[in-house]
């Protein structure tokens, strides 16, 4: 290099070499990207069509190996909260949340999916390894957005799927007997020792206070952790507390939900 | 010329305004003074997340409190205000005009306003929804107020600028633009163009849906028109280091830059290609078709050329310095930069965020790989990359150009010239500690932006991941190390403000030392911006309208809102 600075209208060949080389490299790495997508099939979540907004989790069989599963995504959790397949399967998996924006990411595969409210998403995985596989929730949303996660447990000892934490009105409706509920609580609009559940949600109820709340998800579980706390006027208040996990309150609050 | 020399110019012949070099003062001592909770939060978030802290909330602020507050302070204002400062010392210096002090103080006002009411409701607890906003997460309507104060404080900043450019491009018709001021305004032309659909998305969605005027909220639009300024944002917070790079660096190596025409082609291409990628960070996102994502994609990879020749030609322009220096050899003249030298402190911090982003800008191209983010996307893999982007090369130069302004301006010796130089390299020892242990634990599945130590690593966890303990305890120790070095770097900091000024420098104009190009071409076509602003706007609208098209014509249903803590929504389903 010479010591002394030069003014030319050119740039400099060394220069040029340099943005030559940029060029090329920007373009055999959008080759091989190419190369992924078309000719490996590395694929990203695409628009799907309208119309298959779901509101509660499912599974089912499609094919001899093949499994179609629909996940709820909610704070803070799956729904189903735990499946498991046959070693061999190809699952098809469709997500959507309910709520706020969640993540979705098996772990050890290329399933990796963002998770809008409202929003349908799918992915497809195949598993050829017996195994726990994590799913977790790789979005913030909400204060307990580390707790939200579930399992895919892949094993050669079944032949068919299976899955806990499913929605179904038989379900809640046989928690609600079995936690005695529905010995206050009639499901037919008669009044009885507590309100009726057909038509509570949504209902506003006047507390002994003298507030009113609205019967929702949050009201629900106050309710059932503190039955006494804040009692709703005209009913003794007489609710005994139940110990209930966190999905059996989610299970209770859906079933009330559909009680319209 | 000896050491001390390189870092002082001598060429101009004014100061800067008095009143403007307080502002200046203001807009770099207020952010670093926030940085001091943002950083403490840095390092409380690496203990949390190898569950050295089990626990939801410490001392006070929250987990997700706390990121928000590390976000927010540390990407949006510490950034912001670094580069209106030094907008305004080199707009000004090197167009040799006064800047309007209306401008500026409003400017500053306002950005200090917006910044104070989005900080106040972080540490309130009612807007912990991350500065990426994430509806239908809601915050209080104050917080979106504040941002969009905040940001429009930027603009006017830019608009004071834009008058003395034209002044001074009339007076001196045919002459060269100053590179540091192409540099500049290309920077702000950047913000300009992005920070629009984020107001948008602040002003007219956000806004009157947290005050409760709008039922319900289209998340695939608001997360669209977020990452339309999101990506750019990186640029944002990168182009005024490359001014660092191109103009101050090669001076402080004791040479100079090797070719002026691939600094102004560089920042022109920035122009172009800032703002047209941004679905880059939705490859992962339902409801946006994969074609607008693989154009945004191809858009992406581009970048990829005038960063390499922004690479090159720093490396060049280094290798001119060190040959100056009496350097030989193909790789021997490394071995003569003054990479420990305290009378030339400054170009240690150049120079470790300069090595640093080597590692962030590769990282990067990996995840713009279009189906390859899905085994890293939302991962710790990704703070593990842009702590190498904008916590390396970034952060060193704002810490590196914020002390040597501030001692600038009040015409201070730095103190503890040692400990000033040992800072960029501790730092860059913790951010490589750091990003090691988040990259692998991000290829393991360990997600970003989660209280893991309540759970993943809680052994009475159901959900414990023993395969995460060793590289969420590697970030640990990274980080740790990070906050260190910040510690040394503010001992330097406060000591300098706290000495007596020097006589020797108070007869002396305080300018930022600028470097001669080596190679000066004369190619018009990198001479005016107007070209690069269609092509920009043209690519934005080309990018852009197909996928807004379908999101905004896809009658989406609307999400109403939540707050972080509860699972039941704040107003009835729309």
């Amino acid at each position: 290099m010479s010591p002394t600075p030069e003014t030319k209208d050119s740039v400099s060949p060394v220069e040029k070499r340099v943005l030559l080389g940029a060029v090329l490299f920007t373009g055999v790495s959008l080759a091989l990207i190419a190369y992924a997508s078309f000719g490996l099939g590395a694929t990203v979540p695409t628009c799907l069509p309208k119309g298959g907004l779901f509101e509660h989790g499912s599974v089912a069989k499609r094919g001899a190996n093949t499994y179609e599963l629909h996940y709820l995504a909610k704070m803070w959790g799956f729904e189903p909260s735990r499946v498991r397949v046959p070693v061999g399967s190809t699952l098809d998996i469709y997500v959507t949340s309910k709520d706020v924006t969640h993540g979705f990411q098996i772990d050890g595969t290329n399933v990796n999916l963002m998770v809008v409210p409202f929003v349908v998403t799918n992915a497809s995985v195949h598993f050829s390894k017996p195994g726990l596989y994590p799913v977790v929730c790789h979005e913030y949303c909400g204060a307990a957005h580390q707790k939200m996660s579930t399992v895919i447990e892949v094993s050669d000892k079944v032949d068919d799927i299976s899955a806990e934490g499913l929605f179904s009105p038989e379900a809640g409706r046989a928690l609600a007997d079995d936690k005695g509920c529905l010995a206050c609580h009639s499901l037919d609009g008669s009044a009885g020792v507590g309100p009726s559940f057909k038509g509570l949600w949504g209902q506003t109820v006047q507390l002994v206070d003298g507030s009113s709340r609205v019967v929702d998800a949050d009201f629900v579980k106050f309710m059932i952790l503190h039955p006494t706390a804040d009692p709703v006027k005209g009913f003794d208040p007489v609710m005994p507390e139940l110990p209930m996990t966190d999905a059996e309150i989610d299970q209770l609050t859906e079933y009330l939900r559909g009680l319209k | 010329m000896s050491e001390p020399d390189l870092m002082k110019p001598g060429l101009m012949k004014t100061e800067l305004q008095k009143p403007l070099q307080r502002i200046i003062l203001i807009e770099l001592l207020v952010p670093l003074a926030l940085l001091l909770f943002g950083a403490y939060h840095g390092v409380l978030q690496v203990l949390y997340r190898a569950g050295i802290i089990r626990a939801t909330s410490f001392a006070g602020i929250e987990y997700y409190q706390g990121l928000t507050l590390h976000g927010v302070i540390n990407a949006i204002v510490l950034t912001t205000f670094f580069a209106v400062a030094l907008g305004n010392v080199l707009v000004s210096q090197e167009l040799e005009s006064p800047l309007s002090i209306f401008g500026a103080a409003l400017s500053m006002v306002l950005m200090l306003l917006g910044a104070v009411m989005a900080a106040a409701m972080i540490f309130l607890g009612k807007a912990t929804v991350l500065y990426t906003f994430y509806p239908p997460l809601k915050a209080h309507p104050v917080f979106y107020l504040g941002l969009a104060i905040f940001i429009v404080g930027s603009w006017i900043a830019f608009y004071t600028w834009i008058p003395v450019y034209l002044r001074w491009r009339k007076n001196y018709p045919g002459a060269k633009t100053p590179l540091a001021v192409v540099g500049m305004f290309a920077t702000f032309i950047v913000w300009q163009i992005c920070t629009l659909p984020v107001a948008f998305e602040v002003l007219v969605l956000l806004f009157p849906w947290s005050m409760g005027w709008t039922a319900g909220i289209n998340v695939v639009l608001c997360r669209t028109l977020f990452w339309f300024f999101g990506h750019a944002l990186v640029y944002f917070w990168l182009l005024p280091i490359y001014v660092l790079y191109y103009t101050m660096l090669p001076r402080l190596a004791g040479g100079k830059l090797f070719s002026d025409f691939a600094g102004r082609f560089s920042f022109m291409m920035f122009i172009v290609l800032s703002t047209p990628l941004g679905l880059h960070h939705q490859f992962a996102d339902p409801g946006i078709a994969s074609a607008w994502k693989g154009m945004q994609m191809v858009l992406t990879m581009l970048v990829a050329i005038p960063s390499m020749l922004t690479a090159f030609t720093v490396a060049a322009s280094l290798e001119h310095g060190a040959r100056e220096r009496g350097g030989t050899g193909l790789f021997g003249w490394w071995k003569k930069l003054p990479y420990f030298c305290t009378d030339n402190w400054m170009f240690s911090y150049l120079f470790c965020g300069l090595f640093i982003f080597l590692f962030g800008g590769v990282t990067g191209l990996i995840n713009a790989s279009y189906s390859m983010n899905n085994i890293i996307h939302n991962t710790a893999w990704l703070p593990a990359h842009f702590h190498l982007t904008v916590g390396g090369p970034v952060f060193l130069g704002i810490l590196g150009m914020s002390l040597f302004l501030i001692a600038g301006v009040l015409k201070k010796p730095i103190a503890s010239p040692k400990l000033a130089v040992a800072v960029p390299y501790l730092w860059m020892g913790g951010t490589f500690i750091f990003s090691s242990g988040l990259f692998v634990g991000g290829l393991r599945g360990e997600p970003r932006r989660t209280n893991m130590g309540l759970t993943y690593l809680n052994p009475a966890s159901p959900s414990y991941r023993s395969d995460w303990w060793i590289t969420t305890h590697i970030g640990a120790i990274g980080g740790c190390i990070m906050g260190f070095a910040i510690l040394c770097y503010f001992v330097v900091l406060i000591r300098t403000l706290a000495s007596s000024r020097s006589a020797a420098l108070a007869g002396e104009t305080f300018s930022v030392p600028l470097s001669q190009p080596y190679h000066n071409e004369n190619i018009p076509a990198v001479r005016n911006f107007a070209p690069w602003i269609t092509a920009a706007v043209l690519l934005i609208v080309v990018a852009y309208y197909p996928p807004i098209h379908d999101i905004v014509n896809n009658n989406f249903k609307l999400a109403p809102g939540y707050h972080p803590d509860s699972p039941a929504s704040i107003e009835k389903m729309p």
